[in-house]
């Protein structure tokens, strides 16, 4: 669709008819300040939307709040009684299919006794020719009305199409969630993955839902189940407010970090600076490293105290004297048991000798008893007095087994035997003593560990210190004025501590997330353990699919994004370059960094990724402005943007004159149609003539506007009109 | 082993008056999901885990020190899990040890006696664990009162006080 | 896209591989109108298909639910 001419009737500084013709290519509209170049832009505007631009209040307003404010003056001031109008009328041709649509917008007022009497709404008609040559039918229905203004320029994409400059900077917002998304979403559907992750995670969620009802249904104790559910769901709720807490954290954050990187920029000397930046981030890394260490370390070392048996510190006399005493009781028993064992022998060879002489009971006993009465031997019938030799003999034979049978008493030497327990405390104490030899060494080791630790976090955090304070001496060095720097500093400080805090404050978060999770995960457990019986296998199936399927609905959705965002940084680049490629002082190339909460920051960077910093304002807004038009231009297939015109009010105010032509040249690359107001052109005659001349530069109509009074005299508007010369 | 096992069998007590010293130095277990694990130890300051762990450590620093104090004869006294589930065993095993070491009984005596004498040489022998962690105790409570920073913001406290 | 076009992205997830739910070679030969008996995959065509069909959420995770619990 091409856009082929404007009329404009009594609209603001336009007193009169006035029109202007467009062609392919890039069409400009050149004028200083106040001359009408935005008023221009706001016709364009006001035509398709209702809407213009109040610079007062910086925002679009219906024609109903601005009324009658839309007429030029001359024309209010000129008119007598009766009716007067603006009207703007705007002629699309699509080249492809022949034919033409005419949008116009009219407002009318009454004048009464020289009063104006205003009407509320204005009136838009659609006039079509199915081709050019063919005569206008007004189109009636207002639905196929919509859907003319739809085509011509879709709602999704408008904002990236017709803008103001002053706009470039917040038409995209890398770092909100919305502006990045509907941005994305032009180049490719995100939001349908969107939807699929609310599908997903509903039904895992009523998956879940279903599985612990029949775990619960299936528990052995109600009421620990019951005890166990309050507590899954308070956790729950407590994880939920967590994750909040978390991303409004993780928000912050990203806030934090543009901002400083934002102020970094605002220097020139970017190198030093940018190697400062690195060696933080690695001494960060290498604190962070430390910290874990460090409170492995702390954690373990309580426990060393029972693991290690380092309470057992200094206690070795403690075995030392057990020792003694046990050995001291196992001698005494030995003793004993030797003793016995002796007695036991001597009775053993005392029988056993008395045994060679006679066997047992022989003679029986009685008759030997009659011997030892009688004190005379019946078998030699010799004397034997009482006590004598002979008499002892005889007396032995009857003592025999009296003697064995008391020594079998003696057996039970004593009612206990703890002999086994005083030997496994002491064997105890033994394994135990070797371990206390080294407790010294061990706790001398960890100790030593833990203080070399602490020093290297001391070390890095000095190293810290002095890095940033490098870092400030820069910032002041490369000022402006000393009041700039001092604001830089100032500001970059508190962002700086921002970050710091904002970044401790996720680490707690995170730490305490994790725990809670654990926590959650061991109630379920423990419900799981309460179940008697099976779950049925399709339901511990279904559960673990939904599981799967939110899990692939989350990554894919990333994954896709990432992609468009890779999309999309390719074409930005492109633009990006193309545009500053006559320019010495821009370099490097455009990244898009990702955040902590997800979203993006755009970097211009050197080869090797690193961040250029000390680019000036201007190229940021070059990054701005390229990825604005990445978005239009990446949909396309060869790059080319055919069917949509861009309309820009002083784009190259925000980027000064430097870039003015690249720009132009890239633009009439692009777009198959632009119309681009501009001042640039009008005090730099050089720069006109190349605009013009510029084999590079697909240039369309070209056109001057003056008013006919100048700014600085405006108190009277009532005489002012604008004139407007075709310069080629 | 007979002997061990009844020993073991025993819970020991000790004075409620220790309740506070023993607070500030565990962790007390909620009996819930999830009993405190090494970090959260760590992260509250507590350097012991259990009660029956500070009660080891006060047994030894008395006993390495010598030190018995009498409990009070009140009936004020606490008890809490027996001997035989004290982890680690073998630190329980030589604590016990340490008490025969120096205790009066006589082992070789000790075996002629019958099972109601053996019974109460036990319960003295309990007696006298009871004292020497109670001394054990007063050492820490004393330190708590001379230095009360001693115990703060060092992790080596008891490990040093031990050495003294 | 179309839904085969957002069909292909899910599948290029690695969760379909790790957890054995499908193997390579079947996952490049695939096709959305084919039957794969595979729970996992089936789900996400009923999503994709009730999402672009314009299904609102209720009745798709309902159709989701009767397919699983068979």
């Amino acid at each position: 669709m091409i856009i082929e001419k404007i009329e404009l009737e009594n609209f603001m500084c336009y007193a009169g008819k006035s029109s202007m013709e467009f062609t392919e290519g890039i069409n400009v509209i050149i004028g200083d300040n106040g001359y009408g170049k935005s008023k221009l832009y706001d016709a364009f505007y006001w035509v398709m939307y209702d809407q213009i631009f109040v610079p007062e209040k910086k925002e679009f307003q219906n024609t109903r709040a601005v009324k009658s404010k839309i007429i030029s003056d001359k024309a209010k001031a000129d008119a007598k009684d009766g009716k007067i109008s603006t009207l703007v009328s705007i002629t699309f041709h699509n080249l492809e299919k022949d034919n033409v649509y005419i949008l116009e917008r009219k407002y009318n007022v009454n004048i009464k006794d020289g009063k104006i009497v205003e009407t509320n709404d204005s009136e838009f008609t659609i006039m079509k020719k199915d081709l050019s040559y063919l005569n206008a039918k007004m189109v009636n229905d207002e639905e196929e009305k919509r859907r003319i203004v739809s085509s011509i320029l879709p709602p999704h994409i408008k904002d990236y199409l017709w803008f103001q400059g002053e706009q470039v900077e917040s038409i995209i917002d890398f770092n909100k969630h919305d502006s990045l998304t509907k941005a994305i979403n032009v180049l490719s559907s995100i939001t349908r993955y969107d939807e699929l992750k609310e599908i997903a995670s509903a039904s895992a969620k009523s998956g879940n839902n279903e599985y612990d009802r029949e775990v619960k249904r299936l528990s052995k104790d109600i009421g620990k189940s019951e005890q166990l559910e309050t507590e899954k769901e308070r956790l729950k709720v407590f994880i939920q407010e967590l994750l909040v807490d978390e991303k409004e954290a993780k928000d912050n954050l990203s806030r934090a970090e543009e901002r400083c990187e934002a102020l970094l920029s605002k220097i020139s000397d970017a190198t030093k600076v940018s190697e400062f930046q690195q060696k933080k981030k690695y001494i960060l890394e290498q604190l962070n490293e430390l910290n874990e260490n460090l409170n492995e370390e702390q954690t373990s070392f309580h426990r060393k105290m029972f693991r290690n048996k380092w309470v057992l510190k200094g206690t070795e006399s403690l075995h030392a004297e057990f020792s003694n005493r046990y050995l001291a009781f196992e001698n005494i028993k030995l003793k004993k048991v030797a003793e016995i064992r002796a007695k036991e022998a001597a009775e053993d060879a005392v029988a056993k000798k008395l045994q060679t002489r006679l066997p047992l009971d022989v003679p029986e006993p009685i008759y030997v008893q009659r011997m030892l009465d009688e004190q005379k031997c019946l078998v030699c019938d010799r004397e034997a007095m009482k006590n004598s030799d002979a008499w002892n003999k005889i007396k032995e034979l009857i003592d025999r087994p009296d003697k064995k049978v008391k020594t079998a008493n003696d057996e039970a030497i004593s009612k206990q035997n703890f002999t086994d327990d005083f030997k496994r405390l002491y064997q105890n104490g033994l394994a135990l003593t070797h371990r206390i030899e080294e407790i010294d060494t061990d706790i001398k080791d960890t100790l030593k560990k833990i203080n070399n630790i602490n020093t290297k976090i001391r070390e890095a955090n000095n190293e810290m210190k002095k890095v940033e304070d490098d870092i400030q001496k820069v910032l002041s060095d490369t000022s402006q004025t000393v009041e700039s720097a001092e604001n830089i500093i100032a500001e970059y400080s508190i962002q700086n501590k921002y970050v710091k805090d904002f970044m401790d404050k996720l680490n707690k978060l995170t730490q305490q997330l994790e725990y809670n999770k654990n926590n959650l995960k061991s109630v379920k457990e423990q419900l799981k353990d309460l179940v008697t019986g099976e779950i049925p296998r399709w339901l511990i199936e279904k559960r673990n699919v939904l599981n799967d399927f939110e899990t692939v609905a989350g990554t894919t959705r990333e994954r896709v994004f990432n992609n468009l965002i890779a999309q999309l940084e390719k074409e930005t680049n492109s633009l990006y370059e193309a545009m500053t490629s006559g320019n010495k002082s821009a370099r490097g190339s455009i990244k898009l960094r990702r955040l902590p909460n997800g979203n993006y920051m755009p970097e211009i960077t050197d080869n090797n990724g690193v961040p250029l910093l000390g680019s000036n304002t201007s190229n940021l807004i070059l990054v701005k402005l390229s990825a604005i038009m990445a978005i239009i231009s990446a949909k396309s297939n060869d790059g080319v943007v055919s069917f949509y015109t861009l309309i820009t009010d002083a784009p190259t105010s925000v980027f000064g004159e430097d870039y003015t032509i690249g720009f132009c040249k890239t633009i009439s690359k692009v777009y198959r149609q632009s119309i681009i107001m501009s001042k640039e052109f009008y005090k730099n005659q050089s720069l006109r003539t190349e605009l013009m001349t510029n084999s590079e530069i697909k240039i369309g109509k070209v056109f001057m506007i003056t008013p006919s009074i100048l700014e600085s005299e405006r108190d009277n508007r009532n005489n002012l009109s604008t004139k407007i010369e075709a310069l080629n | 082993m007979e002997l061990l096992k009844k020993i073991k069998d025993r819970e020991p007590e000790y004075d409620s008056a220790n309740e506070e010293l023993i607070t500030k130095f565990t962790v007390v277990q909620g009996g819930r999901a999830g009993t405190a694990g090494e970090s959260a130890s760590w992260e509250q300051g507590k350097h012991f885990s259990t009660k029956y762990e500070i009660y080891m450590y006060a047994a030894l620093l008395g006993l390495k020190n010598d030190y018995r104090l009498a409990l009070k004869p009140s009936i004020d006294k606490s008890k809490f899990i027996p001997i035989k589930s004290w982890q680690p065993s073998d630190l329980a095993e030589y604590v016990i040890m340490g008490v025969f070491a120096k205790s009066e009984i006589d082992f070789n005596e000790l075996e002629n006696k019958d099972d109601k004498e053996v019974e109460k040489e036990i319960l003295s022998f309990k007696k006298l664990l009871e004292e020497y962690a109670n001394g054990g105790f007063d050492k820490i409570r004393a330190k708590l009162e001379s230095s009360p920073t001693f115990f703060d913001n060092n992790d080596n406290c008891f490990i040093d006080l031990l050495d003294e | 896209m179309t839904k085969e076009n957002i069909f292909k992205t899910y599948l290029e997830d690695p969760l379909l591989i790790e957890k054995e739910h499908i193997s390579k070679e079947k996952i490049d030969k695939l096709k959305f109108i084919d039957q794969t008996g595979v729970k996992l995959i089936e789900v996400i065509k009923l999503a994709i298909n009730g999402c672009v069909d314009g299904e609102s959420e209720g009745v798709t995770s309902r159709k989701i639910n009767q397919y699983l619990n068979r």
